[in-house]
C-alpha cells in the first residue's frame, strides 16, 4: 500500500508540479489549497505525511500544525518562502519534523520525506542505534564511536549530544531541542555550550572540522547529522 | 509689603536691635556723654539699615534723631536745643544716618539684583541644556513649559506655527480659546503682548513670540500667578530670553530633522536605483536564458540530441538557482537598508559558518576547488549566522565568477587585533587598485560582463556594516585577490 501524503500549498503551479512529482515516486497524493481544505481532508482520512506551506490564504500553516499536534504525531515537513528563521524554528520546536526553504529541488524534498518517514513512530519503536557515514561509525548500545578506523573517546556530554543527533539522523534538530535534551530545560538559551561541544565533536570526528561531512550546521536553526550512508 | 517682610523676620530683627540700642542709651545715660551717645545712635542707624528696608530705615533714623533730641539733648524732654554745637551734632548724626541708610539700601538692592541675575542666568543655562537633547518639537515645547513655567513662577502654554506634520499648528499645554487666539495674534505679529509690554496692558499674562533666526516660529503664553510676576520689566526680559532659547532649540531640531530626511531620501534613492538596476539587468538575464532553454526544449525536443536536452535542462536549473540567489540578495539589501534592521544575534562558531558556506557552494557547484583554513581557538562571535553565511557565500560566488575558469578558492579565518578576519582568496586576475574601493559600492563591477556581482558585494557591505565590521579588498601575495571581512570580537 502506498503512503498517503497531504500537500497543503496555495500556489496552483507549485502544487500541481509537486503533486505530479510525488505521484511518480509512488505516493498517494492529496492536495489542499487552504487551511479549511486541509482540515476537511484530514477529518475524512488519515495521512502518513503532511507537507505544509506556511503562508496560506485563510491563515498560517502554523495554526494547523498546533491543532494537529494535539492529537497526532503524523510527520510534518514545512515548506516556506519565508526568509526569516524565527517562525521556522518556532514550528520545529512546536513539533514540525523538518523544513525546506523555497525554492527547493524535488530531490531535496524526496530525501527529507524519506528521512521523516523513516523516523515515523520512533517515539514508540526502538530508535536508531547504529549510524554510519563515511569514516565514522557510531553504535549507541555499546557506546562505541569509530572515526577513520580508530576508536574515539568522548566525554559523557559529548556522547549524549552525539547520541541525540544520531537518534534524529538526517533530520534537523534545533538548538533548543538539543540543549533541553542534553543539558536540561533550564539551559535552553545557553547556545555557547552547544557551540563548544559541537566544536569538540567535530575536532574528534571530522577530518577537516571547518569542512564537516556529517556534523552539519543549519545556520540560525540547529544541527543536522547527515543522512546515514548504507553499507 | 512691610507686613509681609515683618512676617519673614527681617524687620523684627531690625526693630529688636533698635530697641536694644535705645535700652543701652538709657541704661548708660550717666556714664556716657552726649557725644558718645550720638555715636551710638549713628551705629544703631547703620545696624538697622542692614536689617530694615531703605524707607523704614530712613524713617527710623529720622525719628531716632528727634527722639534723641527729646531724651538726651538738654534741655531734656523738649525739642528745644540749648547749645549751638548740639544742633551741629544732631544735624551731623541725622545726615550720617541718612547717608548710611541710603548707601546700605543701594548695596542691598545691588546684591539682590546680582542674585536675581545669577538665578536667571542659571535658569537660562539649565533650560538651554534641557532643550539640547530632544529632537521632537512637541517634546521640546513640553520641556519648555515644565521649566520656563517653573522659572517664571507661572503656568505656560505654547503654540507653534508651520509644523507640517501636525496640520500646520501644534498646541502644547492647556489653554482657553481666548488664550489660543491671543497666541495666534502674538505669533503672527511677532510682538509681545500683555502687562508691561505696551500692548494689551490690561491682560494679566504675557504673550511672547518665539523668534527664530528668520521667522517667528510660534508664541508662548505665561500666565500671571499669585506670586505676581507679570509687570516686572526684568522678569519680562528674562521670559523673552527663555523664549529665544526655545526658538533656537526648535530651529536646531528642525535643521537636524531636515538633514536626516535628506540623508534618508538620498539613501532611499540610492537603494531604489540599485534595486531597479538589479531587476533590470541581473534578473532579466537569467530569465531570458531560462526562457530560451525551456522554449528550445519545448519546440525542438525531437530534433535535439539527448546531450543537448540535458544541457538545456541543466541551464534552466542553474539559472533558476542564480535567480533565487539574486532575489535573496535583492531582498536582503532592501531589508538591511531600512532604519531598524532586525538582527538575530547569537554566539556563533566561525568554523560552523565557514563549514556551512563551503558545503552550500559544493552542493550548488559540485567539484569546486574550495579549501578552508580556520585558525584554532577562535572566539565565538556574536552575529547573525544567516547573514554572515550569506556574506561569505556572496564573496565565494564572486570569486567563482571573477577568478577565471576552474578557480581555486581558499576560505580563511584568523585572529587580528580585537577582530576576527574572514577572508576569501582566489588566484584570479585580482582587482585593479583604482577599482578596489568602488567594487564594494552598489552596482559597480570590476568586470562589467559578470552579472550580479555588484549587488552581491553591496549586500556584503551592508551585512558587514550592521555587524560593525569592515570589508576590504587586497592583492594576494603571489597573485590573486583577497576580500577580507574584519569583525569586532566584542559586539
Amino acid at each position: 500500500m502506498s503512503l498517503r501524503v497531504l500537500l497543503v500549498e496555495d500556489d496552483r503551479e507549485l502544487r500541481a508540479t509537486l503533486r505530479a512529482a510525488l505521484a511518480v515516486e509512488g505516493y498517494d497524493v492529496l492536495a489542499a489549497a487552504s487551511l479549511a481544505d486541509a482540515r476537511a481532508q484530514l477529518a475524512v482520512q488519515g495521512v502518513d505525511l503532511l507537507i505544509l506551506d506556511l503562508g496560506l490564504p485563510d491563515g498560517d500553516g502554523a495554526q494547523l500544525l498546533t491543532e494537529l499536534r494535539k492529537r497526532s504525531r503524523v510527520p510534518v515537513i514545512i515548506i516556506s518562502a519565508r526568509h526569516d528563521e524565527r517562525p521556522k524554528i518556532g514550528l520545529l520546536d512546536a513539533g514540525a519534523d523538518d523544513y525546506l526553504v523555497k525554492p527547493f529541488g524535488i530531490g531535496e524534498l524526496l530525501a527529507r520525506m524519506r528521512v521523516t518517514l523513516r523516523h515515523r513512530g520512533t517515539t514508540l519503536l526502538a530508535a536508531t542505534t547504529h549510524y554510519r557515514h563515511g569514516r565514522v561509525a557510531i553504535d549507541l548500545e555499546t557506546r562505541q564511536v569509530v572515526a577513520g578506523g580508530a576508536d574515539v573517546r568522548l566525554t559523557p556530554t559529548e556522547f549524549a549530544l552525539l547520541a541525540r543527533l544520531v537518534r534524529s539522523a538526517g533530520r534537523v534538530v534545533t538548538h533548543r531541542q538539543l540543549l533541553a535534551d542534553v543539558w536540561g530545560a533550564e539551559h535552553v538559551d545557553n547556545t555557547q555550550y552547544l557551540r563548544l561541544y559541537m566544536s569538540q565533536l567535530r575536532a574528534k570526528l571530522e577530518l577537516t572540522p571547518a569542512d564537516p561531512q556529517f556534523l552539519l550546521t543549519e545556520p540560525g536553526v540547529g544541527y543536522r547529522l547527515a543522512d546515514p550512508q548504507e553499507e | 509689603m512691610f507686613i509681609r517682610q515683618f512676617a519673614n523676620g527681617r524687620i523684627r530683627h531690625g526693630l529688636a536691635i533698635l530697641a536694644a540700642g535705645w535700652a543701652l542709651l538709657f541704661a548708660f545715660d550717666e556714664q556716657l556723654g552726649v557725644a558718645n551717645q550720638a555715636m551710638l545712635l549713628v551705629l544703631l542707624s547703620a545696624l538697622s539699615a542692614v536689617w530694615l528696608p531703605p524707607l523704614l530705615s530712613l524713617m527710623a533714623s529720622a525719628f531716632g534723631v528727634i527722639a534723641f533730641n527729646i531724651a538726651f539733648i538738654p534741655p531734656r524732654g523738649t525739642l528745644h536745643v540749648d547749645l549751638r554745637e548740639h544742633i551741629a551734632l544732631l544735624l551731623t548724626t541725622l545726615s550720617v544716618s541718612v547717608i548710611i541708610a541710603v548707601l546700605m539700601g543701594r548695596m542691598r538692592q545691588h546684591a539682590s539684583d546680582a542674585t536675581m541675575h545669577a538665578r536667571r542666568a542659571d535658569e537660562q543655562r539649565d533650560l538651554a541644556e534641557l532643550l539640547r537633547a530632544p529632537d521632537d518639537v512637541a517634546t521640546l515645547c513640553a520641556v519648555f513649559i515644565d521649566n520656563a513655567g517653573a522659572a517664571c513662577a507661572s503656568s505656560a502654554g505654547v503654540l507653534l506655527l508651520g509644523v507640517p506634520d501636525k496640520g500646520g499648528e501644534l498646541v502644547v499645554g492647556n489653554m482657553s480659546k481666548t488664550e489660543l487666539s491671543g497666541l495666534g495674534i502674538c505669533a503672527r505679529n511677532s510682538q509681545p503682548m500683555g502687562r508691561g509690554t505696551g500692548r494689551f496692558e490690561e491682560v494679566d499674562a504675557w504673550y511672547l513670540p518665539i523668534k527664530g533666526s528668520r521667522a517667528t516660529l510660534g508664541a508662548v503664553l505665561l500666565r500671571a500667578t499669585s506670586a505676581g510676576l507679570v509687570g516686572q520689566a526684568q522678569q519680562l526680559q528674562h521670559a523673552m530670553a527663555l523664549c529665544n532659547l526655545l526658538g533656537a532649540a526648535l530651529e536646531r531640531a528642525s535643521a537636524r530633522q531636515h538633514a536626516q530626511d535628506a540623508r534618508a531620501a538620498a539613501q532611499g534613492q540610492a537603494l531604489r536605483s540599485t534595486l531597479l538596476a538589479s531587476i533590470a539587468h541581473d534578473h532579466r538575464t537569467p530569465l531570458a536564458t531560462i526562457m530560451g532553454a525551456a522554449s528550445a526544449l519545448r519546440g525542438q525536443w525531437d530534433r535535439l540530441p539527448p546531450a543537448q536536452r540535458d544541457a538545456y535542462i541543466d541551464t534552466v536549473m542553474g539559472e533558476a538557482g542564480q535567480l533565487a540567489r539574486l532575489t535573496e540578495n535583492t531582498l536582503q539589501l532592501a531589508r538591511l537598508d531600512t532604519a531598524e534592521v532586525d538582527l538575530h544575534r547569537d554566539w556563533e562558531a566561525i568554523e560552523e559558518l565557514v563549514g556551512t558556506v563551503v558545503r552550500r557552494v559544493r552542493q550548488r557547484s559540485p567539484g569546486t576547488d574550495i579549501h578552508t583554513d580556520v585558525a584554532p581557538g577562535l572566539p565565538l562571535l556574536s552575529c547573525d549566522a544567516v547573514l554572515l553565511v550569506q556574506l561569505l557565500d556572496n564573496l565565494i560566488d564572486n570569486a567563482l565568477k571573477y577568478a577565471g575558469p576552474a578557480p581555486a578558492i581558499l576560505v580563511q579565518a584568523s585572529m587580528g587585533e580585537g577582530v576576527v578576519l574572514l577572508s576569501v582568496l582566489d588566484r584570479g586576475p585580482g582587482i585593479p587598485l583604482a577599482l578596489r574601493e568602488q567594487v564594494l559600492k552598489p552596482f559597480q563591477r570590476g568586470v562589467q560582463s559578470i552579472r550580479g556581482a555588484g549587488l552581491g558585494l553591496a549586500v556584503c557591505e551592508a551585512i558587514a556594516t550592521v555587524h560593525g565590521g569592515r570589508l576590504g579588498v587586497h592583492e594576494r601575495a603571489g597573485g590573486g585577490c583577497v576580500v577580507q571581512l574584519s569583525l569586532p570580537v566584542a559586539p
